[in-house]
């Protein structure tokens, strides 16, 4: 049974197997595939949809296409027409530059020009100035002159009255190289020729007025060349650009405020010192040169010294006799010894001089140091030891026990200016 | 005899006097008859202490060969009037007047060269230049 059942399987499986073997190879001539009419009707509409979308779409990308490209040239023209524009302009300012840079020159050239032109008027201004002064003095002295004339004419016509002295001949003021504005207006002064019956009187002079300016114009310009020049200082005032100079012979002024005399005595009871500043006085000296010559005075008010106590200073002022011998005198007579620095400012020597208490005068020699300070002055020191009795002056005591020793010191302190103008 | 020895006495107490009275010699140094402007302090001036009138006591450097005095008006209102004793002979006054103005620290006249401005603590000014330096001492009105 068995056995058949396995051939039965056999058989069936080979058989199946056949089977499918030709079914497979008649399908292909079997089989056709056709579609329906419905199902191909929604494709194309489908298709068709696309296919209008698409065009659509194309002709929005047309359309945009050429907007764009419209657009596009319209900015590329705006564009090169902005860049035209702009490139004119900024030749136009190049050229403007370039203008602006040849003025400058001219414009500074100018501005140099205008403050030239600003300090000669300054000068101008103060010429004028002392034009108008110098004016001012002429004419005050053709007035005195027309006075002279006018009494010579009437003492001339008045012979009975006393003869008027020869007037003395009037010389006018150093003026400036300029034309006096005055003389044209000024009438002249008619010819007062002497009358016989007064010889004394001499011809006044036929030359008008108006010439006296040019009479000394040479004179006048040797002045002008010789005043310092002024410039304008930090004080805004225009000052003579006057340099001190320690050389030259120069006049000098003793500055009281800023000079002190004093002494120093010795007594019983202790040393003691004098001091005053009532000083005055000048002295003529060439710094750089004083063997060359000194001369000068310089004095102390007597009763102006002071030791610091009131009885003792009321002695004293007795002893020197100060109501009838109002000063201490120094005059000043010559320089041994000089030993000057020009560079340094610093003079040292001998002053040779008399001095002069309570009316005696004795010669004396005063060794002295100066120099110049900050402000330009001469500062002068020196020691001078004197005895009291050899210009009469008692020595002074107390009671016969305290009293003061003959010898005393005399020192100065002086402080002077140079003067303009005295050279 | 008395006598003598009232006189031995009185010598004795002035011999003790002698050694108890210290000695009021001036010294070398002390002789010289300084300036008081030397004595002030100096510190950088402001505007507010420009106005008033000022004449001056102290002139040092070029000018001080120059000028001899100055005198100056200083108005709250930037102007001023000055006058100043010119050393030339003869010597002569000077009168101008102008404005002022404060800039850092200078003062500065018209259109003159600015010159450093200190101020003292009882009012003196100190002008400092390039020609030299002037001292003014503040004048009150009478």
């Amino acid at each position: 049974m068995g056995k058949t059942l396995q051939i039965i399987g056999v058989l069936a499986l080979v058989g199946f197997t056949g089977l499918g073997i030709a079914i497979w190879a008649q399908i292909p001539s079997k089989l056709n595939v056709t579609l329906s009419e419905g199902e191909a009707s929604e494709d194309a509409l489908k298709i068709a949809l696309l296919r209008d979308r698409v065009e659509t779409l194309s002709g929005d990308l047309e359309a945009l296409t050429a907007t764009l490209q419209e657009n596009f040239t319209r900015l590329v023209e705006a564009t090169s027409g902005e860049a035209t524009e702009t490139a004119a302009a900024q030749a136009r300012t190049a050229e403007r530059l370039r203008e602006l840079e040849a003025a400058v020159p001219e414009a500074l050239k100018a501005r140099e020009e205008r403050a030239r032109a600003e300090a000669e008027a300054r000068v101008l201004n103060a010429a004028l100035a002392r034009l108008e002064r110098t004016n001012a003095q002429a004419a005050a002295m053709l007035r005195e002159l027309d006075a002279l004339r006018t009494s010579l004419r009437e003492a001339a016509a008045a012979p009975t009255q006393p003869v008027v002295p020869a007037p003395s001949p009037v010389e006018p003021p150093p003026l400036p190289p300029v034309t006096a504005p005055a003389p044209a207006s000024t009438p002249a002064l008619p010819d007062a020729s002497a009358p016989p019956e007064a010889p004394a009187i001499p011809e006044p002079s036929t030359q008008p007025v108006a010439e006296a300016p040019e009479l000394a114009e040479d004179e006048t310009a040797e002045d002008e060349a010789e005043k310092p020049k002024k410039k304008k200082s930090f004080l805004a005032f225009d000052l003579p650009s006057r340099k001190f100079t320690f050389g030259g012979t120069q006049n000098y002024a003793v500055l009281g405020a800023l000079s002190r005399v004093g002494f120093d005595g010795k007594s019983t009871l202790h040393d003691f010192t004098g001091t005053s500043n009532r000083v005055s006085g000048s002295f003529r000296v060439d710094l750089a040169n004083p063997g060359a010559g000194i001369e000068g005075r310089i004095q102390v008010l007597a009763s102006s010294l002071n030791t610091g106590l009131a009885d003792r200073d009321s002695d004293m002022r007795t002893h020197l006799g100060v109501a009838q011998h109002k000063q201490i005198v120094f005059v000043a007579e010559g320089f041994e010894g000089a030993r000057s620095d020009p560079r340094a400012q610093t003079v040292a020597g001998t002053i040779v001089g008399k001095l002069t208490i309570k009316g005696t005068t004795q010669n004396v020699r005063m060794p002295v140091r100066a120099r110049i300070d900050d402000a330009k002055r001469l500062v002068v020191e020196g020691e001078l030891p004197i005895r009291m009795s050899r210009f009469g002056v008692r020595v002074p005591t107390q009671a016969g026990v305290i009293s003061m020793e003959d010898g005393v010191t005399i020192w100065i302190r002086l402080r002077a200016r140079a003067r303009a103008g005295g050279r | 005899m008395s006598r003598l020895v009232a006189l031995g006495i009185a010598f004795v107490v002035a011999a003790g006097q002698a050694a108890c009275i210290p000695s009021s010699v001036l010294g070398v140094e002390d002789r010289e008859a300084e300036p008081e402007e030397t004595k002030l302090t100096w510190s950088p001036a402001s505007e507010e202490d420009l106005a008033g009138t000022f004449i001056s006591t102290e002139v040092t450097g070029e000018i001080a060969g120059v000028v001899r005095k100055l005198v100056y008006v200083f108005g709250a209102d930037g102007n001023y009037t000055g006058a100043a004793l010119i050393d030339e002979d003869p010597p002569y006054f000077d009168v101008l007047k102008g404005t002022w103005r404060f800039e850092q620290g200078a003062l500065i006249l018209d259109d003159a060269p600015p010159a450093r401005l200190e101020v003292a603590q009882e009012g003196s000014l100190r002008l400092i230049g390039d020609e030299g330096t002037v001292i003014l001492r503040p004048e009150a009105e009478r």
